[in-house]
């Protein structure tokens, strides 16, 4: 009998404790898929700002505030990616894309006043790879979010949330962002 | 042996190992039996009739306990087993050099077999050259390679290493490999609870008082009985399980050569593990339950799942030396052309088949179709096939194809997407619309079939929206046509298993009189896509009904009303779950009537290829004139 009870308390134990380790890896995973299209990302900014920097001779500050934001965050995407369920360098990644997304902003801001930079057709294509780049983070940050949720209630919940403090799981950074615009409706246009 | 002949084979070598097994266990039980009798009797009985059923029901319960943990844990489909081996998922739009030549094999290999794409992995830890496939069925297959894989092997290589995986899918050998683990777990539970025992008993045999001393003892002796008895029934049950896997092992190469013609690119990949110093072996503790899986041996040890390597190698390449396998390590790879660079300039697609060829390209690949494949993929508009590599715009891709050409219903369909409120997926959309709009009608559904492995990326939530959207717009126009019939089928089958788990069915034997009907169903549908006239549309039915035997002959072409898509539907559904040997004779008949006047349209290919798919017997895409 109690040969019988210790073996299937060792079982619920190791199937607890397996499907902890399967939900963090599912949303370690699932930060991959950000991962990718922060990386194009990155990749654009350079161009955009070349490509700013032949008309836009007073705006040197901006345009540097943009590279000096990208690649804070290239360092800490690259943080962040190495282990995607430690909270901290999560969080650093956060800030720094926060900051990257309103010196972008900014820069485009600006560039509104120059006509012929807007007329520019490398300029049309990298701002609506850009765009299109950033509505698929925001997907793929939903995807993130949906199974770190998915793994924070499990380690939260009774009783699996004994094993997952016996054994450390820590609980994952879910990626906020307030967006209006996010939120906006879309016009069909074609 | 043609497909199903391989996939009857494949079941009924499973039966036949449930019996090997059968009596393993009723050993099993026996010699656990009498380890307690003799226990209990202080040597003097081997068995006692009255504790004979609780210590019977005990091991079985163990053993069972133990196929079930098994089972559950291989169950759960190729993604979990994949990343249980800690395999780590490729993003389909990765731009890694290496993981994307890893896509664009199987990209190929997917489109020319008509298997929808798999989830791929890469056994990031793994320097050994090695690979392999799990998943039930076409619609959860995952492919996983090691990274050594990656590093080592050229693209012709690669290709026969994809190739040979694929062909354990085709062959159904994964079903094969569920049954074979989940009772060696079982039997591997038996010695789990010996050991357990033993070292309880080791342990309070330190410390103990005069009296607990022969319990103990007695503790320690079961144990260690039945760590003995579990040992010997992991030997002869890893010993059954090696013996037939060398047996598909053989098989599978054989296919690979098969499919890609070109038994270089196998045998080279052998050699490479040959000459390599950490050869194909992983590291990975769970890969020892799972050898059987893998493209080359995991494991040295003396119950090789695999053949000798020199042995594959020299069936492969009968000139084989293996002294020259060093050498041939040690030279740089040499750099040939890759089928994809080398272009599919040689015009149209392979020769349109005949009626009797088709079963017989069922589950089967042709280097034709491969290079027709690669043709088709280099076709499509590079957006396109990017927005096949990411979730965001695999969705709005499949929205897209579901758009109607007329704008009122189209309009419509757009209202329904703004209130699920999915703004990013409509700007993607607008983005993608005029170049989905142009696509030619044969390459809409391969396309679909490319986006499914970005859609597996999808979160359960998000999966659940999609599948939502999807029905609401096919359901637009208040009607289902048979390109929307057929994409609807093909994702359900291939992405619900993933989100929303549901049990394997078993074979089911329904009556013959009943799937007669089915066959009809299927038949006259078919008649009536392809031939205009009543005469022609009968004709064409009598050509399929004649090859379901004699039982058939009373069968009439059915009208219209009676064999719309909800009924094919349904047909399909019960069909799916008759034994190949039915699916083989409903799919010949499907190819007869298709081919009755001599011309296949681009609706009975889809259709045919639908009917296929839902069968789980994967058509090439072979059909379209």
């Amino acid at each position: 009998m109690l040969v019988g009870g210790a073996l299937l308390l060792g079982i619920f134990v190791v199937g607890v404790y397996n499907g902890l380790v399967t939900l963090r890896n599912r949303f370690k995973n699932a930060f991959a898929q950000i991962d990718v299209q922060l990386k194009r990302r990155y990749d654009l900014i350079p161009n955009l700002v070349e490509t700013c920097k032949g008309y836009m001779k007073h705006e040197s500050g901006t345009l540097e505030a943009v590279i000096a934001a990208r690649n804070s965050a290239v360092s800490a995407a690259g943080r962040a990616a190495a282990n995607p369920a430690d909270a901290d360098s999560m969080r650093q990644l956060l800030q720094a894309e926060g900051q990257l997304t309103a010196g972008l902003s900014r820069l485009l801001a600006v560039a509104e006043a120059y006509p012929d930079l807007k007329a520019n057709t490398n300029m049309i294509a990298l701002q609506e790879e850009l765009t299109s780049t950033e509505n698929r983070i925001a997907f793929a940050r939903q995807a993130f979010n949906d199974a770190a949720t998915e793994y924070n209630i499990k380690r939260e919940v009774f009783p699996s949330n004994l094993i997952a403090n016996t054994f450390n799981f820590t609980a994952a950074e879910l990626w906020k962002v307030e967006n209006a615009a996010e939120r906006q409706n879309v016009k069909v246009s074609f | 042996m043609d497909f199903f002949a391989r996939q009857e084979a494949a079941r009924r070598s499973t039966g036949r190992l449930l019996v090997l097994y059968g009596f393993a266990i009723a050993a099993i039980i026996l010699a656990v039996h009498a380890l307690f009798s003799l226990l209990t009797s202080g040597g003097a009985q081997w068995f006692t009739l009255s504790t004979f059923p609780v210590s019977c029901g005990i091991t079985l319960l163990v053993v069972f306990a133990g196929v079930g943990v098994g089972k559950a844990s291989l169950s759960a489909g190729g993604r979990a087993v994949a990343e249980m081996c800690g395999g780590r998922p490729v993003e389909p739009g990765s731009r890694d050099p290496a993981e994307r030549r890893f896509l664009n094999v199987v990209e190929e290999m997917a489109i020319a077999s008509g298997v929808p794409m798999p989830a791929l992995f890469v056994l990031e830890d793994e320097l050994g050259i090695n690979a392999f496939a799990a998943g039930h069925n076409t619609g959860d297959f995952a492919v996983a390679v090691s990274r050594g894989c990656l590093d080592q092997l050229d693209r012709d290589e690669l290709q026969g290493v994809v190739a040979h995986e694929f062909s354990h899918i085709l062959n159904n050998d994964m079903r094969r490999n569920l049954n074979l683990t989940g009772w060696l777990y079982g039997i591997m539970g038996l010695a789990l609870i010996g050991r357990i025992l033993f070292e309880i008993a080791g342990r309070s045999g330190r410390s103990r008082s005069k009296d607990s001393g022969q319990i103990t003892a007695a503790l320690f002796l079961f144990g260690l009985g039945l760590l003995l008895i579990g040992w010997v029934g992991q030997f002869f049950a890893r010993a059954i399980q090696a013996a037939i896997s060398r047996q598909r092992e053989h098989l599978a190469d054989a296919s690979a050569v098969q499919f890609t013609r070109n038994p270089e690119g196998i045998a080279n990949a052998l050699k490479k593990i040959a000459g390599y110093p950490t050869g194909s072996n992983i590291a990975n503790p769970r890969a020892s339950a799972m050898a059987h899986m893998f493209f080359a041996s995991a494991l040295n040890s003396l119950f090789a799942t695999h053949p000798p390597l020199e042995e594959r190698i020299k069936l492969l390449d009968p000139h084989f030396n293996p002294e020259l396998a060093q050498l041939l390590a040690d030279e740089p790879s040499r750099s040939r052309v890759p089928a994809a660079a080398s272009g599919f300039t040689g015009g149209g697609p392979p020769p349109l088949p005949r009626a009797a060829k088709v079963t017989r390209q069922v589950g089967s690949l042709a280097p034709a179709q491969i290079n027709h494949a690669a043709g088709l993929l280099a076709a499509l508009p590079a957006p396109l096939v990017a927005a096949t590599h990411e979730p965001l715009g695999a969705s709005a891709l499949v929205y897209g194809l579901l758009l109607d050409a007329e704008p009122a219903i189209r309009a419509a369909q757009f209202a329904r997407l703004q209130q699920t409120g999915q703004p990013a997926c409509l700007r993607e959309l607008n983005r993608l619309g005029p170049k989905i709009a142009a696509l030619p009608t044969g390459s809409r559904l391969p396309l679909a079939s490319l986006a499914t492995a970005a859609l597996r990326r999808l979160s359960p939530a998000q999966y659940t929206q999609f599948r939502r959207d999807v029905d609401a717009l096919i359901e637009a126009d208040n009607s289902v046509d048979l390109f929307e019939f057929a994409l609807q089928k093909n994702l359900r089958r291939h992405l619900d298993p993933q989100f929303l788990p549901a049990p394997a069915r078993a074979t089911q034997h329904y009556p013959a009189a009943a799937l007669l009907q089915d066959g009809a169903v299927l038949l006259s549908c078919l008649a009536h896509l392809g031939a205009k006239d009543r005469t022609a549309q009968a004709a064409a039915f009598q050509a399929g009904a004649m090859q379901l035997g004699t039982a058939a002959a009373g069968l009439r072409l059915l009208p219209l009303s009676e064999c719309n898509l909800a009924q094919v539907d349904a047909a399909l559904d019960r069909l799916a779950a008759a034994a190949p040997r039915v699916k083989k004779v409903v799919i010949e008949a499907c190819a007869h009537a298709v081919a009755h006047d001599g011309f296949i349209h681009d609706r009975e290919a889809e259709l045919l290829r639908a009917i296929g798919d839902s069968l789980d017997c994967p058509l090439p895409p072979l059909l379209q004139a």
